[in-house]
This record gives structure tokens, sequence and C-alpha cells, in this order.
């Protein structure tokens, strides 16, 4: 089983950014909420006694603003809480201007073996336009410094930003591609709500049409492969053995528990590890307060209040498969389909060996392909 | 009661010169319905009504008023003043004697007030101007009273001076009424002759008609017969409306009110039948109405085609209200099952489509509004066409002829050549113009229908600020040279976009259409050619571009939940299309080339 750990805190939120994440937010609010995750943690650590713990990814908000205090304490806490506790990955996210060396060297000494910085763009007004805390400058000097200390890392890349050109994706991508040997190109999503939302809405920011970003994804894995990074999922990019384990398993449908606000979990087994009548999905609460509460006014795992929980039936269970194992290289078995053609949409498949998978071209697509076939 | 102590009388007026705020003044003034209770335009029932400010349905209302110490009954019938309801107009001024004609001392005589004029000379009305607004700085009362003498040629000497919104004159209003309008002629004693004037369905009464008592008497318990169908009912009720339904015991020639007598069927309480007593009938019945035909045709679609049901359901409600309005079940390959709907005109299309959406909650989607064409083959055979779909190949159409109307145009001297250009530009062939005075002119031209359902009206009020009247009235058939303008959307035909047009205008449009539907496709996984056709030759084209990006980038910490309802959603979007060929078309789309021209 995979567990997700979530730290919702942010020293200033993006302009793009629509993720459970606060920031200003009181070191009081932090330590309420780092005591309640903890809490949790216990919960889920007798509720999946019989699980064993395959990967970890704390992810945020901005884990790297966390004291190395606080990484000790997090870590220890699973560590004493899941009996099974084996993990062969173990990743964290961090922010080029708070990922210092004796951040990194905590979560090191804590058992991450695998970082994950969110770089964004290399170019400054890029940075600057969607409220960025760092610098370009800031992130090539985080990145050295983790190479110094982390065999596996990654670095995100966005593209479709103000800023962007052709030429420029293509020579942040190639930068991107020699300091990693994994990295994560995402499309801007204009998320609404959102203050770029807003700014795009009156007229204050332009971005670059659908067709440029399409363009723009094209140059990034192109820049990629040229760098030894091979495209192994719609966003994700990795030289052979990089591939990261824990997302990997969001898309092969492994069973993970979602710790933290805003969390979401995939549970299958009870808590003698035999398998529930049902597979449900659930997720915590994204509000801050409203988590704290929740986790510190009951004594179990189950007792916990979520968001959202759903049952999944046989169906939704085979739309998800289809859904999710086309996202990857691997794509899907052909049988999934269950004889289905998706008609023209066809022409975005490539066949072989059993399996089904996306062209290029398909995954840049990929949502009205998959309204055609489920 | 005595004959002479009543008075039946319409409003007739150009649309916005006061008619329904004069009639809830009367209705206030004679006290009819407390002042607590009126609520703007009395006779206005429906919503629609009140927001637009017109009056759609014809509606009857019975005042009492203490003239000099004896008390007068007076019978006001309500008229719309719209241009597409001359029909209604028509039919109440035949229940009456005389009419109030009411103009704006600010606007003088327009189109629609000498239509209306002309309709009641022909039913031998007493006419009382009345000129309405004087309390507005821009009113100029002599000027309207040498205008309503010059052109219409009424005496205006002592006529009411009023202002029905701050309620100055309306005494003498009703004093005149009594004075110069003419009381019914009629004999209480001969066999019953009622007029059915309007007739509507009520959900507890069955069907209601309307009617004006010209001979003999009719009460609760007798028995009648329609002339037109032969038929017998019963009578339950009969009453008046003061506004609301009032039953009396009986009603009695010279009066105005309703029969009810468990008619399940509006179709035979048809408007213009004469209703008479089956033991003791009239020998003849009386004139009737000449039968209204329908002059704008559109298609009608439920959005959902599953609603198909729910909107049979509704017209055939609104149809028991509105005899003018006529459907008949059509087919189209883009849009399923449907109706192709007949209106009067553009107006009561928007109004009754206004209805349907509203008290219906029906979600529409209608096809471009089009004109019924007389069509000869070349093997003789001929033909009605109100849906171009029909419209025979090209080789086998000898002739077509297209509806022609005389319109008639009110306004200030320096639009003239604005105007002008706006006919020549819609086919119009000029016939008259006259100046009125030295602030007026009036035009007339003969124009295709086709053009005047198009945007006419529109550009007309847009070029003369919303200066210039327009009236119009039916003038016949003429050969033109009309072809059917298709579009085909990557290679299909979509026949709820098919139009029939006069060759000279086919180009363009065809462009405008196909440019409005590249921006109302979305795009999709293939590239998609729109292409407009006459026959088999494509004369303009558009493509929209395939679909390069749609992916979700990110699954937030595993957050599936939330990618399987943006898909969802894409599906939901996907179902409220249109399947035209292989490609998806949004609602809007057809929906969007009704307004082409209107960026111009």
């Amino acid at each position: 089983m995979e567990l997700y750990l979530h730290f919702p805190f942010c020293k200033k939120k993006c302009a793009y950014c629509d993720f459970t994440s606060y920031a200003g937010c009181a070191e009081a609010t932090v330590f309420s909420y780092l005591t309640a995750l903890k809490r949790e943690i216990a919960f889920a650590g007798k509720r999946f006694a019989a699980e064993r713990i395959d990967t970890v990814y704390l992810g945020g908000g901005t884990p790297s603003l966390m004291s190395p205090r606080e990484i000790e304490s997090l870590f220890k806490r699973l560590k004493e809480s899941f009996p099974l506790y084996a993990p062969t990955e173990v990743s964290v996210e961090v922010n080029p201007e708070s990922a210092t060396e004796e951040v990194l060297c905590a979560f090191r000494d804590a058992g991450v073996n695998r970082v994950s910085m969110g770089v964004q763009s290399f170019f400054d007004d890029n940075l600057r336009s969607v409220g960025r805390v760092h610098d370009a400058a800031t992130a090539r000097a985080a990145a050295r410094r983790i190479a110094g200390i982390f065999d596996n890392f990654s670095l995100d890349i966005i593209v479709g930003l103000p800023y962007d050109t052709p030429e420029f994706v293509r020579a942040e991508t190639e930068e991107a591609g020699e300091l990693a040997p994994h990295v994560s190109v995402y499309e801007l999503t204009l998320e609404e709500g959102t203050p770029l939302f807003g700014a795009v809405d009156e007229g204050r920011v332009w971005l670059p049409d659908d067709d440029e970003v399409a363009e723009y994804m094209e140059i990034a894995a192109d820049a990629l492969a040229g760098k030894g990074l091979e495209r192994y999922e719609v966003s994700n990019f990795a030289k052979p053995g990089y591939e990261c384990r824990h997302n990997r398993g969001y898309w092969t449908r492994e069973a993970y528990v979602g710790l933290g606000a805003g969390a979401h979990s995939l549970v299958k087994n009870d808590a003698e590890g035999k398998p529930l009548p049902a597979q449900i999905r659930f997720a915590s609460p994204k509000d801050v307060n409203a988590y704290i509460a929740g986790v510190n006014c009951v004594s179990g795992f189950d007792d916990v209040p979520r968001a959202e929980m759903s049952v999944l039936s046989e169906g939704e269970i085979r739309a998800e498969r289809i859904m999710l194992g086309l996202r990857t290289r691997e794509g899907i078995d052909e049988n999934l389909l269950a004889g289905r053609s998706a008609g023209r949409a066809e022409e975005f498949f490539e066949r072989g060996e059993g399996r089904v998978r996306l062209t290029e071209r398909g995954l840049a697509v990929m949502n009205s392909v998959l309204v055609e076939l489920i | 009661m005595s004959l002479s102590h009543i008075r039946n009388f319409s409003i007739i007026a150009h649309i916005d010169h006061g008619k329904s705020t004069l009639a809830d003044r009367l209705i206030e003034r004679t006290g009819t319905v407390s002042s607590r209770d009126m609520s703007d335009q009395l006779l206005d029932n429906m919503d629609i009504e009140k927001e637009r400010g017109i009056t759609i349905k014809l509606q009857t209302c019975r005042l009492f008023y203490d003239y000099d110490g004896e008390e007068y009954t007076f019978n006001l019938i309500d008229t719309p003043g719209h241009v597409d309801f001359t029909y209604e107009v028509s039919r109440s001024l035949a229940a009456c004697e005389g009419a109030l004609l009411v103009v704006d001392a600010t606007q003088g005589v327009e189109a629609q007030t000498l239509s209306n004029v002309y309709l009641a000379l022909d039913n031998d009305l007493e006419i009382l101007p009345v000129i309405n607004k004087i309390d507005l700085a821009s009113a100029d009362v002599d000027g309207v009273k040498k205008e309503i003498e010059d052109i219409i040629g009424l005496d205006t000497t002592g006529c009411p001076l009023i202002s029905a919104k701050e309620g100055i004159g309306i005494d003498d209003v009703l004093r005149q009424i009594v004075e110069k309008l003419p009381p019914p002629k009629g004999d209480a004693d001969a066999p019953l002759k009622a007029l059915i004037f309007d007739s509507y369905y009520d959900n507890y009464r069955g069907a209601i008609s309307m009617v004006r008592i010209v001979d003999g008497r009719v009460k609760a318990g007798d028995r009648i017969k329609m002339f037109a169908t032969g038929k017998t009912f019963e009578v339950v009720e009969v009453g008046v409306y003061s506004p609301g339904m009032r039953p009396t015991t009986s009603l009695s020639a010279g009066e105005v009110g309703y029969i009810a007598a468990s008619i399940k069927n509006v179709a035979d309480t048809a408007v213009g039948d004469t209703i008479t007593l089956a033991d003791r009938p009239a020998p003849a019945p009386l004139k009737g109405y000449k039968k209204v035909t329908p002059m704008v045709f559109t298609g009608v679609y439920p959005a959902d085609g599953a609603r198909y049901n729910d909107l049979k359901e509704a017209l055939l409600k609104l149809q028991l209200n509105d005899a003018s309005l006529t459907f008949e079940a059509e087919n189209s390959k883009a849009l399923g099952f449907g109706f192709r709907c007949g209106f009067l005109g553009l107006l009561h299309m928007e109004i009754i489509e206004e209805r349907l959406e509203r008290e219906f909650d029906l979600d529409l989607i209608t096809t471009a509004p089009g004109v019924s064409y007389h069509v000869t083959k070349t093997n003789g055979e001929k033909l009605i066409i109100d849906n171009p779909t029909n419209l025979p190949p090209a080789g086998e159409i000898e002739s077509i002829e297209e509806p022609i109307v005389k319109a008639t145009i009110y306004t200030p001297p320096e639009y003239v050549g604005q105007i002008m250009e706006l006919c020549q530009e819609k086919r119009g062939i000029f016939i008259d113009m006259t100046y009125v005075d030295t602030s007026r002119v009036q035009m007339t031209y003969r124009l295709p229908l086709n053009e005047i359902i198009y945007d006419f009206f529109d550009s007309l009020k847009s070029r003369t600020r919303g200066y210039a009247s327009l009236d119009y009235e039916p003038d016949g058939y003429e050969k033109s040279d009309l072809v059917r303008l298709d579009m085909l959307i990557n290679g299909d035909m979509c026949d709820a976009l098919s139009l029939i047009v006069h060759k000279d205008k086919a180009y363009a449009r065809g462009r405008g259409i196909a440019e409005k539907l590249k921006d109302a496709i979305p795009r999709q996984l293939f590239e998609i050619p729109i292409q407009a056709a006459i026959g088999g030759k494509i004369i303009a084209r558009e493509t929209v571009k395939a679909l390069r990006k749609d992916v979700l980038a990110k699954c937030y910490g595993g957050d599936i939940t939330r990618k399987k309802k943006l898909l969802e959603k894409q599906k939901e979007g996907k179902k409220r299309m249109r399947r035209v060929g292989s490609v998806e078309v949004p609602s809007e789309a057809f929906v969007s080339i009704l307004k082409v021209g209107d960026d111009k």
C-alpha cells in the first residue's frame, strides 16, 4: 500500500493554484495541524496494520517549510505507527527558496530518498508573472544542492506561462533534463476562482492559446528525449529506472491512504487485510481547521470525518482502469475495452501485444478520446 | 338593462401610445377595481405582456359609470397594438359600436394608428380621438390635432386631452364615451345571435366563449347551438368580466360577456362563429371573420429530444387560447422530432417561443424563420412549401412565388434616404411617398415578406434611431429568383440549417452562416469543414481546426474523483449536442445563425 501525506502550507499562494494550500498561517495553526496529522497517522497505523507500506509521498503546499525537528518527528511517527513500514521510495516536494542544505539533510536523515522540486520555469518574467517566490538563479542553485544529496530527484516545469515561447520552452526543458533524472512537465491549467483566472478574464494577462501550449508540450517531450528522459506518463519524463513509483501506483490503481487536509484515499482491504465487499475512495476536508477538529474528536481511522466518499462499482473500476492506464506508456490491457472501438478516434491508439496505448497526439487530446470510449 | 345605457368600445392605438394605461385609468376611475388592487396594466394578464408593455390577447372589462345621476354600463374591449395582431383587433372591433383612438401627443399619427383606424371604419365604428401624454414637455397638441384631421379626417374639436399616466382628463373621456359613442342596437326578444369574438380554455370550466350578444338573450340552463358545427351544449354559466369573471343571471342584446357550457374542445367555439338557442334558432348566422393564415414558419425542437411529448402538450395548450398558432410534426436529421409552427409574424413567434420556455419550462432550438412559397414544378404540379427541406431539386422547379407585403412606413423626413436604401437592399419596390406635414413622411413599398422577417424591423429602427414606424399587410405572391441554401458540416448536409433565399443574397448569407458556425462549433478531434452550397455548388467554406490539447495535466495527490467528474461533465455536454454526421454541434449553433447580419 502507498501512503500520501499532505502539508497544506505555503509562504505565498501562486496565482494559478487552486489546490489545498494556505499562505500566511500562524505558527500555532501549523503546529496544531502537524499534531492532528500525527494523530491520524497513528489511527491509520492501526487500521492498516496488515498492509506493507511500499511508498511514501509528502506533498504540499510546501513541505520544505517544515523545520528539521518537525520533519524528524513526522517520519518517526510513521515508522512507529505502521508495523510493516518498508518503503522503497520516500518522496517529498520542495520549493527552491526553502530547499536549504539543513532541510534537505533533515529529510535525508528521516529516510527520504527522492525529492521533487517545483521550479515551474527558468525564466524570471514567468516566475514573477504567476507569483512564484523564487527566481531562476535560486532554482538552479537549489537543483545543484539537491543533486549533491540525492541521486533521485525531479524538477517540475509548467508550460503555457505568459512569457513562454517555443525557443524558451526548449531551452528550459533541456536545462531541466540536464540537471535531473526525472522531469514533470505540466500544461498550465487555468482554474476558475484563482487570481490568474481573474487576471486573464479581465485581459490583464495573456496566456498562450491551446494550440501553442500543445506545441510547447511537443517541444518539451522532444527536448527531454534528447537528454535521455523518456515520457512514461502524460506529464512525466524519466531516465530508465527513475520513474516515480508512488505516482505510478495511482495510474495502476494500487491501494493508497492519504493523510492530512484534502488528501485522497483508495482503500481495498479491511483491517485484517481481507478485501472489502467494494473498493472505496474518500477524501478529508480541505479546510485545515475542519480537518484538525475532525481528527481530534474521534479515536479511530474509520471515524475521521470525510468530505467525499464513494463506493466503486465494477463499471467504475473498469472506467478508472482505462482512464488512468491510458495516461501511461504501458497503456491498458486490450481486454478492458471488451472489443469496443473508439471509431474515428482509433487513430490515436497504438495496439500491440495485447495492449492499447495512446500515441503522442492521442495523449494531448486524451479527454476527448476517453469520452468516445467510456 | 336599457340599450341606451350601454356603450361597447375598444381602445385602438399605435404600440406604446398609452392604450393599456388609459384602460387602467378608466377601470380605476369608475371604481371597478379599487386603487389598492390596481397593478399596472390590469388587462395585460400575461407576465410577458406586463414586461414588454404590450397587449397580446384581447381582454374585456365591464365598467359602471354614473353620468349625471344615471348609471351607464361600459364594455371595454382592449386590443393588441402590434402589427402581428391586426386580426385580433378586427375581431374585437366587430363587437363594438365605438372606439377610442389614442394618439401620443409627442409622436403623432403612426403606421398602426392608421391601419387600426381603417379597421374601425370597416366596422362602421364611431371614432373618438383622444390625445395622450399632454403632460410631457415635447407634447405638440395642436400639431397632433392637425395630423389627425389631415391624415385621418377626424374632427378633433373638443376631443379629450389627457395624460393617462397622471390621471389628467379621464373624466372628460368617460363623459364623451356617453355623449359621442352610439349605444348598441338589437332586439332582446328576437332569437339569440351571439358573436364569438374570442375563446380560450379554462382548466375548470372548459372552453369559454367571449361573446357579444347581438340579438336575444342567454342564461344558465339554456341549450345553445353552434352555427359552424351544429353541435349543442347546455350553458353552465354566463357572466361578465370586471375584470375578473363574474357570473350574471343572463346576457342580453347589446351586452358583452362570456358563456361557459362545459365545452371540451376549443375548436367547438370557433372565433367568428355565431351562437344561437337550440330550440329557438336564429334563421342565419352573423357575418364571421376571415380566417387568419400564418405568415411566418419555423421549426421548433426540444433541446432535450426526450421532451418531445412535453413540447407537443405545450403547443396544444397554447393553441387552445391562440387559434392563429398552427403546428405539425416534422422530423429533422439533425434535430430529431419537433414541429413546424406557423405564426402571424415575428413578434407572435417570439412570444410563443418565450411562453413555451417560461410557462412550460422547455429549452427550445428553433430554425431560421421562413415564409410559405408557392412552387410550380416542371410537370405542372403545384406545391406549397413552408419548410426549405421540402423544396424540390432545382431541375424540377418551373417557378417559385414568394409572398409580398405592402409596407407603410412613417418617418421624420431626415431618414427618408436611409429608408430608401434599406428598402432597396431588401428588394423593395417603391410605390408612393407623401409628406404628411413638415415633420413626417409616409412611404409605401412593396417588399418580399421573406426580407421583412429577416432583419428588416431591427434595421429600420437602428437606421432611424427608433423614429420610423412600420405596418404591413399581405399583398399577394410574386415570381422570384429563389434558391435553397444548404449548409454542409464535414460533408453532411444539415437539414435544420437550410434556407430559401434570393439568388443575389445567397453568397453573403452562406458566408455569414459559415463564419457563425465556425465560431459556434467547438473544436473536436478532427478538422471539420463547413460549407455553404446551392445545389451541388459550394459557395463558401470555413474550417474548424482539429483539437490539439484536451488533457488533465495533473492528478493531484491521487484525486481521481475530480478527474472523473470532469470527464462526466464533458460527456454530459456532449449529450446535449446534436450530431450532424460524425460532428457534434451544440444547440447554440442553430440559434446563432439566426443572428447573422446583426453585427454589421
